[in-house]
């Protein structure tokens, strides 16, 4: 086990096409750019020709650094050597470990190999080592020794996953009862194989059905910026469409030059909106969260597998975030604000669970995450605040309006207030503020309606501010700082009593 | 939150600042005064906007240099307990800063070139997700306070 080992040597292949390709990736373009019928073969043999030059420079240089990169794992330790000619050497404690992610995309699993990304404390690339392919056996290996007594334990149960399990301790997967929540869409399962360890707790597995899966593509948003790039490209594409189609359109379908108009943005916003649904079922598919512990594990994906164990202590506030599209379903998604890690997929790691009944929140949050908990009753905003978030609300369309009284017909824009006015009164609903002994909750809209859970320990500052406005109406904005990579974050609430945040203030203070 | 910080900035502040707004605006002056001496040469403009301008410039420097220190220093006010650190600070907005010193990660002491001039020095603090400030300080205050707020920050290790 302590041996100086190397990756896996199908890296090489691996390694050797993709930097290849790159290289030939603006090849291709011009070759494409350039592509007439008569010269075809010889531009292709031109084509091949450079893959070949490519390759009998970069192959050799792919089998030297596979050659130098070596590394040896001992209990607590993980060593990396590496270079050619400058050479390189790391060595990784277990306690500055924070995660161990291990990747599978679609190659790495035909060859049943796996990427392992060790992910230390500290922001920044430095903090960062991976290893490109080495066996599944190898990964789960590593990561076991890395993260210590505490994780070995299966680490995906996810029938997508079964021989990564299965190679990691197939021996805690038999003993599994799913059961169902009573009317939920959530399976609960519970893991009765963990105790067998010292620790009897039972870590509860959450997993996305299929149907909820679908509820959360179809509301996530994604196809307005999907719609817009669509969009562009139809607009685009419009010179090459054939008159006769629209004759066809206008005669037999639509009748009216403006019902094409109607039709063709309809079955574009179809379009655009089943891809986005279909892309994000097929990205956070088998979405399941589970507890071991003081860690959740995350797993997600079909044709990229993606894990993510989480140590509770870098979760530094949990955030239920309800989307336009998603609060008429009584839904929202829970997101994490995650300390240290750095990593390129920092949009990932924060997502906790992508669709949940809210609920049924409360009931979520005691089987995973009993350290949060969601108030029964928020402080609401006092009434007089109303005017001021209608106000900030109003006021920006005047910019519009104005100007637009020039214009015959303008001053129709004043219709603009009204939706302007509704937003305002909406924000002004969502504020609100809850605390109890460890943990104050920040209830806030922008457009989606956020409840930001923070813990007192978790909270680095913390902030009243007044301006003279607020002070005649007795009113304080409060503000607060908690961590989350790269920089730190803070959340607000606008125009909340006096007397409130005083009482925030002096929950937070130490002294008295 | 009834009892306000004690401690006030340095009064040698005012003088900084001010010195720092009137550098501020003779180099925003450049402007017009090029303006007015310079494009009469090459085109036919309208000399009223470079005056405009130069009135501007000298109204912002009257409030940024002259007026604006004042109210600063009016509402500046920052206290070092044991366990926390209390700040109150702002000219229109007036922000009340609570920093846990569990919470503090590190503390230096800074001074640019106009204040080390008047012997002041800025207190900046830390914590892990927040950067927080107090300016014109008297040097060996400064020093003082950076020594006492890092031996309370490793002192405290709270329960949390």
């Amino acid at each position: 086990m302590y041996e100086q080992k190397r990756q896996h040597p199908l890296m090489i292949p691996l390694a050797s096409v993709r930097s290849t390709l790159i290289f030939l990736v603006p090849m291709i373009f011009i070759f494409i750019q350039n592509l007439d019928t008569e010269n075809l073969l010889r531009n292709l043999l031109i084509l091949a020709g450079a893959a070949v030059l490519i390759m009998l420079v970069i192959v050799p240089l792919q089998v030297l650094s596979w050659a130098f990169y070596t590394y040896r794992y001992e209990s607590g330790y993980l060593h990396i050597k590496s270079g050619v000619i400058f050479k390189k050497e790391r060595s990784i404690k277990r306690e500055r470990v924070q995660t161990v992610n291990i990747r599978r995309g679609i190659i790495q699993r035909l060859f049943g190999l796996a990427g392992l990304q060790v992910e230390t404390a500290g922001g920044g690339s430095e903090s960062e080592l991976s290893l490109a392919a080495v066996t599944i056996e190898e990964a789960y290996n590593i990561k076991r020794s890395l993260e210590g007594k505490a994780a070995d334990y299966v680490s995906a149960s996810g029938d997508t996953s079964a021989e990564a399990a299965e190679s990691a301790a197939g021996e805690a997967e038999e003993s599994k009862k799913e059961k169902t929540l009573p009317r939920s869409g959530l399976k609960a399962v519970i893991d009765t194989a963990w105790s067998s360890g010292e620790e009897a707790e039972a870590g509860t597995v959450y997993r996305i059905t299929i149907p909820e899966l679908f509820l959360a593509g179809a509301t996530s948003g994604g196809f307005f910026v999907l719609f817009s790039v669509i969009g562009v490209i139809f607009s685009q594409a419009l010179p090459f469409i054939p008159d006769a189609f629209w004759d066809y359109l206008l005669e037999q379908v639509t009748s009216t030059a403006a019902g094409t108009v109607v039709l063709v943005v309809m079955v574009l916003l179809v379009f655009s909106w089943s891809i986005s649904t279909l892309a994000f079922m097929v990205q956070y598919a088998n979405f399941t969260l589970q507890r071991h512990q003081d860690r959740l594990l995350v797993t997600w994906g079909l044709i990229e597998q993606k894990q993510l164990a989480l140590n509770l202590n870098r979760l530094q506030a949990l955030v239920m975030n309800e989307g336009i599209l998603r609060q008429p379903f009584g839904r929202c998604a829970l997101v994490a604000e995650v300390a240290g890690g750095g990593s390129s997929d920092q949009n990932y790691i924060t997502l906790l669970f992508p669709l949940l009944r809210t609920a049924e929140l409360n009931q979520f949050l005691g089987r995973i995450l009993p350290e949060y908990r969601m108030p029964e009753s928020y402080t609401p905003l006092p009434s007089r605040s109303l005017r001021r978030y209608i106000f900030r609300a109003v006021a920006p369309t005047l910019l519009v309006i104005v100007p637009l009284q020039w214009v015959p017909y303008g001053w129709l824009s004043f219709l603009l207030f009204i939706p302007a006015a509704l937003w305002g009164y909406s924000r002004y609903r969502a504020g609100g503020t809850a605390l109890d002994e460890r943990q104050m909750v920040l209830r806030f809209r922008f457009v989606n309606r956020f409840r930001v859970m923070m813990l007192r320990k978790h909270i680095q500052a913390f902030q009243v501010s007044v301006n003279p406005f607020q002070r005649w109406w007795n009113l304080r904005t409060v503000r607060a700082w908690v961590l989350s990579s790269p920089a730190g974050k803070a959340f607000q609430v606008t125009d909340v009593e006096e007397k409130e945040a005083r009482r925030i203030w002096d929950w937070y203070s130490r002294s008295d | 939150m009834e009892t306000e910080p004690r401690e006030r900035l340095d009064r040698r502040a005012l003088k900084a600042w001010f010195f720092s707004g009137l550098v501020w605006g003779l180099l925003l002056m450049i402007i017009p005064v090029l303006y007015l001496n310079i494009t009469p040469l090459f085109w036919d403009l309208p000399a009223f906007y470079g005056w405009l301008a130069a009135g501007l410039v000298f109204l912002y420097t009257l409030w940024d240099a002259v007026i604006v220190p004042r109210i600063k220093l009016h509402f500046w006010r920052y206290e070092i307990r044991d366990d926390e650190i209390d700040i109150r600070h702002g000219v229109f907005i007036i922000r009340r800063t609570l920093i846990p010193m569990i919470r503090v990660q590190h503390v230096d002491t800074e001074h640019g070139p106009i204040m080390r001039l008047f012997g002041l020095a800025t207190l900046r603090v830390s914590t892990a997700a927040s950067e927080h400030r107090i300016p014109a300080l008297s040097r060996e205050k400064a020093a003082e306070l950076r020594g006492e707020i890092s031996a309370l920050a490793r002192v405290s290790d709270e329960d949390v």
